[in-house]
């Protein structure tokens, strides 16, 4: 009874206060249906997370199928023959001799392309042709990966990525 | 000699501050006691320990500046990063080339950012510089250099390390342990750049500011003061958001200005990577403005601070551990600190995610549901749609990262990033973008007032209209097609008129607010320019002789390129284009000089005038004198004329770079509307490999007016003649000099060459005479006074070229100048929320 009655005395200011915060008063008059709205709002507010989880899982899902695949040459050819024109990345090392010198690289006229011999992880070897200029430091790479398909017997890459050796390996000292 | 003080002191130094990190993280987290008394007592111990860190890490960036500056190349660092000709400024920004020293940068920004909160921030400086000088402490651990006795485990690499130390397995180290290189080697020309100087700096200030909104979020969790962090937390969101986003878009300029890719983004993962934590940051900012009102922005805006932070930290394990590796050309190589990356990562996760668990339920869930009609919907909208424009970033750049985990759980990673990065992101991101201009343009009409339905309407109403028309007009006008182009232009056109509206109505009233709307309106440009200077940069050198320019090219790069050769116009609409020669850039002289009027010396940064260098009839250097080139520069002029006979020169650049080979970098001519991007595909003699190549020398002996034919051209032999002065040739008064004069006629017109037949003491003199127009280089051989007949000997070459690439860029300007307005609208609001934090603090109603 007596919170009542504070409550009603309470009355004027509290309507001053709800003026300054907008319709809190109203909706504190409207318990009923506000309930009502609250559900429809939490509905809402579920539906709207069901779409940004959509969306998330569609991202996950469009990232997976842009995705390229790490395979060797053997895969990437059967891709091909399969009628699969996707770029894949292939990793291996350039050919070498007996004597750790790179063999099989062969210059374009301009040097604005080249073509080299690179072999995969299950020794198989392939010419690769890059139409474009060789990259900075692609003889002294540890290992070369390739981004492109092959046409007809050649593999065409379309961008060479390289890994070279740790900083503490990559230049020698001269004396000068 | 070998300094070896200064490196000593440098290294204790960096120890020092590590140990004064950690001794002031513990000595605040005790003056983070809730009792009065207590904290007391450990705050003067705190203080003190945190300005004995800011001390050592300052001397510590000293003596770096000291070993580069005074070229002590005995040591590493240095020695990797620059060399004896380099410019001051540059000697400033080769500190932070490497791994160690964009550390060492980053942590000087920390310590920066650690005395401004001491000096401002009463109540909140304890727990937020526990949280400080912890993360000093581990910044710090990545430069200790400290190797730990017994299990040979190293921590951190520090700069001070010497070059034997790096080299030691060397002979010359083992010859001469005392040696010293007599130069470094260099930093690397393409970062010799006035954007390189300022990008780092700014966006590892970006990066470092991160931290504070993070430590004052944690500080407000541990001490369970839920709300009171936000306001002195907000201007340094803001400021954060504004530093990095302007750091994240320098990087993006120079690469414009710098780089042939002809486009200012990339989509490189280094690139990615500081783009990511700068979407979450935004979306946290927004979200605690709008936290009063709603119950759940409160949760949201700590979540996407913690989230902020993880991700700069993310990305910096991501560039820096070396698991890109061959994905990026940006990252660093592996300094073997990636377990200390990953602990000091996993560290502040675990820290975080235990605190926000514990305190989840005791953080308030004030105020009222969010309704469609209030500002809290819209901001929550569009910090949703930013958190996923970063989360279709990072799950793509993280690919490297799932292989690694793959494989240590033993299985066999083999996904690759996409092959196509350009188009696989900004496919996605476009649509995103789409709903960000329109949740930008509607949630600022709830900014300042409060909105019912009708008048809701009523408001937009203007804009709609203003927007469709504005829109349609530009639509046709620029004649843009593709559906998904047409919703971005409208959605962003609605953004700039909406902010726009309400921008006039702040002006009238309370500039001072207007912050908010003037940074959208600059995001609506850039989105805008970012439309058209991508979408619709158009080839313009378009190949149209049918001829392949290479055989073994791509079929693009025949169509998309045009040749020029030496002196010989060519057109390309709506211009003629001429190539005029290559140019250097001599030091004190403005513009470029041509390469010929140079000769070259034993160093290979200075050159021989051969003739008088002036420009604008001041004489700058002296036949005979040596001046100072940049020799790795090369830049070739060429000529343009338009349809109206206005004629402007390009000088697109070829960078011969040994780590990077050979850089060709573009030069722009730039409109209002548009910029002109031309820049060089190939061109030929650029290294010492490549030289000219002369043919065997073919001989040919005519008569006086007879026509023979030198490369297919037709060729008269106009007339032979003893030059009477032979002193002006630099002969004796003995000698003899003959001179003929040769006609040759190319399809282009008719060219003359005059070479001398000199006898000198006696002896024959062979001077080759050169006509580079045509590559044609004569020999006057003999003089046969019998039968009047004349011997030449004439060798061929290929003509001096270039394979040139013009790509006009429409509307670029529009994107750097909403750059520009955002950055205005983000100080605005800036200085808008730090006096509200000022007067809540001095007014002490709040903390």
């Amino acid at each position: 009874m007596r919170r009542q009655v504070l409550l009603q005395r309470l009355r004027p200011s509290e309507k001053l206060q709800a003026r300054c915060k907008g319709n809190d008063y109203n909706k504190q008059r409207k318990v009923p249906s506000d309930n009502k709205n609250y559900d429809k709002r939490m509905k809402k507010s579920h539906i709207f997370l069901l779409i940004v989880i959509a969306i998330a899982v569609g991202v996950v899902i469009s990232t997976a199928g842009d995705a390229s695949s790490y395979v060797n040459f053997k895969t990437a050819r059967e891709m091909k023959d399969r009628g699969d024109d996707n770029m894949v990345h292939v990793v291996g090392e350039l050919k070498k001799d007996d004597q750790g010198r790179i063999v099989g690289i062969t210059p374009g006229e301009n040097r604005l392309s080249f073509s080299f011999i690179m072999v995969d992880d299950h020794q198989q070897e392939q010419l690769v042709v890059y139409k474009k200029p060789m990259p900075t430091d692609f003889t002294k790479s540890e290992k070369v990966v390739v981004v492109g398909n092959y046409h007809n017997e050649t593999f065409v890459a379309d961008k060479i990525l390289l890994k070279c050796p740790s900083k503490y390996e990559e230049t020698q000292i001269q004396a000068n | 000699m070998v300094h070896s003080f200064v490196g000593n002191l440098g290294h204790l130094l960096i120890i020092v501050a590590f140990v004064s990190s950690i001794l002031a993280a513990a000595t605040y987290f005790f003056a983070s006691s809730d009792n009065p008394l207590k904290a007391n007592e450990w705050r003067l111990f705190a203080r003190m320990s945190f300005f004995v860190h800011a001390v050592a890490v300052f001397a510590t960036v000293y003596c770096l500046f000291h070993i580069i500056s005074n070229y002590y190349y005995e040591y590493h660092y240095p020695w990797k990063v620059s060399d004896r000709n380099l410019p001051f400024i540059y000697k400033i920004s080769s500190l932070w080339q490497d791994q160690e020293g964009s550390f060492l940068l980053w942590i000087f920004w920390d310590m920066v950012l650690g005395l401004v909160i001491i000096f401002t921030n009463k109540y909140w400086e304890a727990p937020v510089m526990t949280i400080f000088a912890l993360v000093q402490a581990f910044l710090t651990s990545m430069i200790l250099g400290v190797v730990i006795p017994g299990i040979n485990l190293k921590i951190g690499s520090d700069p001070f390390i010497l070059l034997r130390d790096v080299f030691y397995s060397d002979e010359i180290f083992r010859l001469n342990p005392n040696f010293v290189p007599a130069d470094g080697t260099g930093l690397n020309p393409l970062l010799q750049n006035y954007w390189m100087a300022i990008h780092p700096p700014t966006l590892f200030l970006g990066f470092a500011t991160t931290l504070v909104p993070f430590a004052y979020c944690i500080a407000g969790l541990w001490k369970k003061r839920y709300t009171e962090w936000i306001r002195p937390a907000l201007p340094w969101s803001l400021f954060s958001a504004v530093t990095l986003g302007t750091g994240i878009l320098m990087g993006g300029y120079w690469a414009y200005e710098t780089l042939n890719f002809e486009g200012f983004w990339n989509w490189d993962p280094v690139e990615n990577a500081s783009l990511v934590p700068w979407l979450t940051l935004v979306a946290s900012y927004h979200t605690m403005i709008a936290y009063r009102n709603s119950t759940t922005a409160l949760k949201t805006a700590v979540i996407l601070i913690v989230v902020t932070f993880i991700l700069v930290l993310y990305s910096t394990f991501l560039t820096r551990s070396g698991v890109l590796g061959d994905a990026s050309v940006h990252s660093f190589t592996d300094l073997g600190l990636s377990g200390q990356l990953l602990i000091y990562l996993l560290a502040f996760m675990v820290l975080s995610v235990f605190l926000i668990i514990i305190r989840w339920k005791d953080i308030p869930a004030g105020g009222k549901e969010v309704s469609t009609y209030s500002r809290e919907f819209w901001i929550f909208m569009g910090a949703t749609t930013l958190c996923l424009m970063a989360f279709q970033v990072i799950v793509a750049t993280s690919i490297p990262v799932f292989n690694e985990i793959i494989e240590w759980f033993g299985g066999i990673g083999n996904i690759a990033a996409p092959s196509d990065p350009a188009s696989f992101y900004s496919s996605k991101q476009l649509w995103f973008a789409i709903f960000l201009a329109i949740f930008s343009g509607t949630g600022q009409f709830f900014w300042w007032k409060k909105m019912e339905k009708e008048k809701l309407k009523a408001a937009l109403t203007y804009p709609f209209v203003i927007t469709l028309v504005l829109a349609g007009l530009v639509i046709v006008v620029a004649k843009v097609k593709d559906f998904s182009y047409i919703l971005l232009l409208t959605a962003s056109i609605y953004s700039a008129i909406a902010n726009g509206s309400i921008l006039i109505k702040l002006l009238r009233s309370n500039i001072n607010l207007a912050g908010g709307s003037i940074a959208h309106i600059g995001i609506a440009m850039m989105l805008i320019g970012i439309l058209f200077s991508t979408g619709y940069s158009k080839v313009v050198s378009i190949n149209k002789s049918g001829l392949k320019i290479f055989a073994d090219v791509e079929e693009e790069f025949n169509l998309e390129n045009i040749v020029l050769f030496l002196n010989q116009s060519q057109k390309m609409e709506p211009y003629d284009l001429t190539y005029k020669g290559r140019r250097l850039d001599v030091k004190g002289v403005p513009g470029y000089v041509d390469f010929n009027d140079l000769g070259p010396t034993e160093d290979r940064t200075k050159a021989i005038a051969l003739d008088d260098i002036s420009v604008n009839g001041k004489v700058y250097a002296n036949k005979g004198d040596t001046v100072k080139i940049h020799p790795e520069n090369i830049y070739f002029q060429v000529d343009y004329v338009d349809k109206r006979g206005k004629n402007f020169s390009l000088f697109p650049r070829m960078q011969i770079n040994e780590s990077m080979g050979n850089v060709s970098s573009p030069d722009i001519k730039r409109y209002l509307t548009k910029d002109l991007y031309t820049h060089l595909n190939y061109a030929p003699y650029l290294t010492p490999e490549d030289q000219v190549e002369w043919s065997d020398p073919e001989t040919h002996t005519v008569k006086l007016g007879q026509r023979f034919f030198i490369n297919d051209f037709v060729t008269i032999l106009d007339k032979v003649e003893r030059v009477e002065n032979v002193a002006e040739l630099g002969l004796n008064e003995s000698d003899l000099a003959v001179r003929a004069s040769i006609s040759i006629f190319s399809n282009e017109g008719k060219y003359t060459i005059e070479p001398l037949y000199i006898i000198r003491e006696r002896m024959l003199g062979r001077v080759p005479e050169t006509l580079q127009e045509l590559g044609i280089q004569i020999i006057f051989s003999k003089i046969d006074p019998q039968t009047n007949e004349f011997t030449f000997e004439v060798r061929t070459t290929q003509r001096d070229f270039i394979v040139l690439k013009a790509v006009q860029k429409p509307g670029i300007n529009v994107l750097w100048t909403g750059t520009m307005v955002m950055i205005l609208g983000f100080i605005i609001a800036i200085r808008r929320r730090y006096r509200e934090f000022i007067k809540m603090r001095n007014k002490g109603t709040e903390l």
